[in-house]
């Protein structure tokens, strides 16, 4: 009897303690590294938000829309909206940000995500391109005061077709005042 | 079995005598993964020690506790966990660098070096030595690492760290060296000069001594018994 507990069960019993001691471990540091990864994608959201939309410091959800945020400033009063739009890209899925402030124009577009070709249509999702349409009252049309990027076509109609799509979600909320 | 440890020989060996990758030949395969770099040679180096110098730390306090029996899943468990909470660590605060090592962070649970350790050294010796040797061979493995991934870094794309030191005006970066075949290259010419400073300094074979299964080895079993007398513990 004496050999089978040593043999069998000492050596099971201290190898299920070890066991047991590092999955504790584990889970402490898991909940613990998790908390601070949430905490900083809340914190990186917030800032580009209000980098798309100026003058605003804190956001609300919106009733009806997931997309879609309300936006004030410090005083309380309406900065305007941010919307977060999925499209198609060239190469797979971007995702950008448009900020539409409470005169109806966009105030700042930003890409937070994509897959374009980098040089060429990578080009679309920078400052450069996104700063012609800050402005814009009405939808953006290609060619027409929007200059695509050249051997980028693709990658630049999807970013104006973010920001249309940005821009229909406002007239539907702010209600048509755009059109 | 009270031997006398020097501490500051403990430490030492790991960097020339016994530098774990270009003597002992472990963990060569993140060595020539992750030496694309000079940072990321880095960020690698210094994961593993921390693992290593802990893991080192435990088993040692457990040697008297854990049977021979299981030691092996018992060392693995124990390597895996810290390997993981470095992990999640380095995910939430160094996100690049998590980005940057990839796979290979998580690849140090079955990376020799560590469990090599263990076997030959933790499960053997009090704790304090066994830290140092954790941190001597740490150390061997980061300077290696950075070595080799300053070398093809520079001949691979003329930086430093990410800087352009060589630009692309005056040298024409030699491609290969960043590829895999460039990687033994360098790895090759290292083990070269480590060689020969091992031979100026006395050098050492180890044969069987050095090999982390040494203890449950058939051949020395073997060598045992027909009297042709063995190198190894």
């Amino acid at each position: 009897m004496k050999s089978v507990f040593k043999k069998i069960i000492k050596p099971a019993a201290i190898l299920f303690i070890i066991c047991f001691v590092v999955t504790v471990l584990l889970a402490l540091t898991a909940e613990f590294t998790d908390r601070v990864i949430e905490e900083k994608a809340k914190r990186e959201l917030n800032e580009t938000r209000k980098s798309v939309l100026s003058g605003a410091v804190s956001f609300e959800a919106v009733d009806g829309y997931e997309n879609a945020v309300y936006g004030v400033d410090e005083s309380n009063n309406p900065a305007g909206y941010v919307f977060t739009i999925t499209v198609d890209g060239y190469r797979g899925e971007m995702q950008a940000i448009v900020g539409i402030g409470d005169d109806g124009k966009v105030d700042g577009v930003n890409i937070l995500s994509h897959s374009e070709t980098p040089g060429l249509g990578s080009k679309a999702t920078e400052k450069d391109f996104l700063i012609q349409f800050e402005g814009l009252f009405e939808k953006a049309k290609a060619g027409q005061g929007v200059d695509m990027i050249t051997g980028a076509t693709i990658s630049s109609e999807a970013v104006i077709r973010a920001v249309n799509m940005a821009i229909e979600e406002y007239i539907s909320i702010a209600g048509g005042e755009n059109e | 079995m009270n031997k006398h440890y020097s501490l500051k020989k403990e430490f030492t060996k790991g960097i020339i005598k016994e530098n774990p990758v270009l003597c002992l030949l472990l963990g060569t395969c993140p060595t020539l993964a992750v030496t694309t770099g000079a940072i990321n040679a880095v960020g690698m180096g210094a994961a593993a020690t921390a693992v290593l110098i802990c893991s080192n730390i435990v088993i040692s306090s457990l040697r008297k506790f854990i049977p021979d029996t299981v030691r092996i899943p018992a060392y693995i468990t124990i390597i895996a966990g810290f390997v993981t909470i470095v992990q999640l660590l380095i995910k939430a605060f160094l996100p690049s660098i998590d980005e940057a090592l990839g796979i290979f962070l998580p690849l140090i649970v079955v990376n020799c070096i560590i469990l090599g350790r263990a076997e030959m050294y933790a499960s053997k010796n009090p704790v304090i030595p066994s830290a140092i040797d954790g941190l001597g061979m740490g150390v061997g493995f980061t300077a290696a690492l950075l070595c080799m991934g300053l070398i093809r870094e520079l001949f691979g794309a003329g930086k430093v760290f990410g800087l352009q030191v060589l630009p692309e005006s005056i040298f024409t970066p030699i491609a290969v060296f960043l590829l895999p075949a460039g990687g033994f290259f360098v790895f090759g010419m290292l083990i070269a000069v480590a060689s020969r400073i091992q031979g100026k300094l006395g050098k050492k074979d180890f044969e069987c001594r050095g090999c982390p299964s040494a203890k449950g080895c058939a051949a020395i079993a073997d060598k045992k018994n027909t009297g042709e007398g063995a190198k190894a513990e």
